[in-house]
């Protein structure tokens, strides 16, 4: 496989980052190359942040993505800014409360922030289930490799609480696998 | 063993390495994060951490731990290095070993602390007063991050100057997988208290300074000084002492300045850049070369002193030169003394954003249209 060029986006403070580089760190330990760049603004809360991971076998020349196969949107301002950057047919994983299907691309539209309030109460927690949606729909890294970066370096501390949300995400997404994975194919 | 690493981490481990055992700072977006790693370490090494009042102070206590015998280093960005420069003089004038790292955000003043940029190239240069020796390293990967690093030490041990390692926020911030052969590079050969002059260079111009408190009483000074470390004014001895400092970078240059060229053998046009820039337009040079343009890539590793030959080298055969960089020429006006007149076109941004590889193979192609300025 080429590149596969993942963006991560939303607003500064829903843990964006962090759960990119979980994934750039999953991949490293299932053997893949990655590169993790983010891009933020000076507030430490609230305006855009992003990130990209690019996943390859081989050396990655640059590590902004452009022509995003994935765009992991958190919040609807990250999903609009950057919906013009998925490739055709790439694959869109977004909050059910702000969004709706995105004719062009495959959607996996889902309850991202109920589920993650539902699993770990109140804070941070929409990231690992969104985390937990692109790992099951993609299959780009092993669950485990997940499981290992998290229990390394958790993200708010808890590594019960954070797998319960990332295990939550993967279990919302199963029924998208299959588009998911056609569209991964293109 | 593969990791995914950080490039301002990948600094921090190669100072620790590289057997810095002190660091001032005062810290700074985007280069925060060499500070913090520096603060989690030192302390455990029987090593100094000082957060100081300002980035002015922070150079100041690098430069005196350097002359009591430590490997010590700083870090900032624009803002920071800006108010290191007066220091910064003061070191290469006194010949002072230290590294300062300056993780390059948009500028000038507080500008825009998260954003990349490439605007400190020739504060690196000229940014303090008066005729002076620079060495500038520019690293592009997380990887060389760490090499560069380490060879900073060591390039300032050798030659007893500051030596300033030069990167963007994308590099600093980039996360990449890598698998680092630790380095040490050999400590100091510091003199003993030998009754020479602390002043007096050999061959190399090199002057070796005994340390401080090891038994020679010596004048360290920012005024014009003698073989002896005393100030004087005579024309004769601090024209020669300009002249010896810029010497004994100007001998190292075939050492110090490195570089790397991609597909340059039969390139038509030679894209220059570093830093990110370089890493754009690697990916450029394929794809142009994808769509039927020769198109090659020269990369300074070392920005200050700039490599020359090797630029000559590479660009022998080709058509033009197009110098890509996050800022308004900087980098450009240098190249310029290498080539004919007319032969340099630009793409250039100033806009905390970085330079995409489809735009520098768009201005390829308008540059091989005849177009100058690709802005």
């Amino acid at each position: 496989m080429s590149e596969l060029r993942i963006r991560f986006a939303g607003r500064g403070g829903q843990g964006v980052a962090a759960a990119a580089l979980l994934l750039a760190d999953a991949a490293v330990r299932a053997g893949r190359n990655a590169t993790f760049s983010q891009s933020y603004g000076p507030e430490s809360r609230g305006g855009a942040s992003k990130a990209d991971v690019i996943v390859s076998d081989e050396e990655i020349a640059y590590p902004i993505a452009s022509a995003l196969d994935v765009l992991v949107a958190l919040s609807a301002s990250g999903r609009d800014r950057y919906l013009p950057e998925l490739r055709p047919g790439g694959l869109l994983i977004a909050d059910s409360s702000g969004d709706d299907a995105v004719p062009g691309t495959v959607c996996a539209i889902l309850p991202i922030t109920a589920t993650a309030r539902a699993t770990v109460g109140n804070g941070p927690g929409a990231n690992l289930v969104a985390l937990g949606a692109f790992v099951e729909t993609t299959g780009v890294v092993p669950i485990e490799a997940v499981e290992a970066a998290i229990s390394a370096r958790p993200p708010g501390g808890s590594v019960a609480l954070a797998l319960a949300a990332l295990h939550a995400g993967s279990r919302l997404a199963t029924p998208h696998i299959g588009a998911a994975r056609e569209a991964m194919a293109m | 063993m593969n990791e995914l690493l950080q490039g301002n981490a990948a600094c921090a481990r190669a100072a620790l390495d590289a057997g810095c055992t002190f660091f001032a700072g005062y810290p700074i977006t985007p280069s925060s994060e060499i500070a913090e790693q520096m603060a989690a370490a030192l302390p455990k090494r029987g090593g100094v951490f000082v957060q100081m009042e300002d980035e002015i102070a922070s150079l100041g206590a690098v430069l005196g731990a350097s002359l009591a015998g430590r490997r010590a280093m700083t870090a900032t960005s624009g803002p920071g290095f800006s108010l290191m420069q007066e220091h910064l003089g003061y070191g290469m004038y006194a010949e002072i070993p230290c590294v300062v790292v300056d993780v390059m955000r948009g500028g000038p003043s507080t500008g825009l602390p998260t954003r990349p940029s490439q605007g400190d190239v020739m504060q690196a240069r000229w940014g303090t007063h008066g005729d002076h020796p620079a060495i500038a390293l520019a690293p592009a990967s997380v990887a060389e991050v760490y090499e560069l690093t380490a060879r900073a030490f060591e390039l300032s041990d050798r030659l007893r100057t500051p030596v300033v390692l030069l990167y963007d926020e994308v590099i600093g911030h980039l996360r990449e997988r890598v698998d680092l052969a630790p380095v040490s590079p050999p400590p100091a050969a510091r003199a003993g208290p030998d009754g020479r002059s602390p002043y007096a260079a050999g061959e190399d111009d090199v002057a070796r300074l005994p340390d401080l408190g090891s038994g020679q009483r010596f004048h360290v000074t920012g005024l014009g000084h003698g073989e002896r470390g005393y100030p004087t004014d005579d024309p004769a001895v601090v024209g020669d002492l300009a002249l010896r400092l810029a010497r004994k970078v100007e001998r190292a240059r075939a050492e110090i300045a490195w570089a790397e060229t991609y597909r340059t053998e039969d390139a038509d046009l030679v894209v220059v850049a570093y830093g990110i820039v370089a890493r754009a337009a690697r990916r450029a040079v394929d794809d142009g070369r994808a769509r039927g343009m020769r198109l090659g890539l020269f990369r300074p590793r070392t920005i200050w002193p700039f490599p020359a030959e090797a630029f000559r080298a590479a660009t022998a055969g080709a058509r033009g030169v197009l110098v890509a960089e996050m800022n308004l020429g900087q980098l450009a006006v240098e190249i310029e003394r290498y080539v004919p007149r007319g032969s340099v076109a630009t793409l250039l941004r100033a806009d905390g954003r970085p330079i995409a590889p489809e735009e520098i193979v768009a201005a390829a192609v308008r540059v091989t249209d005849g177009e100058r300025v690709v802005a």
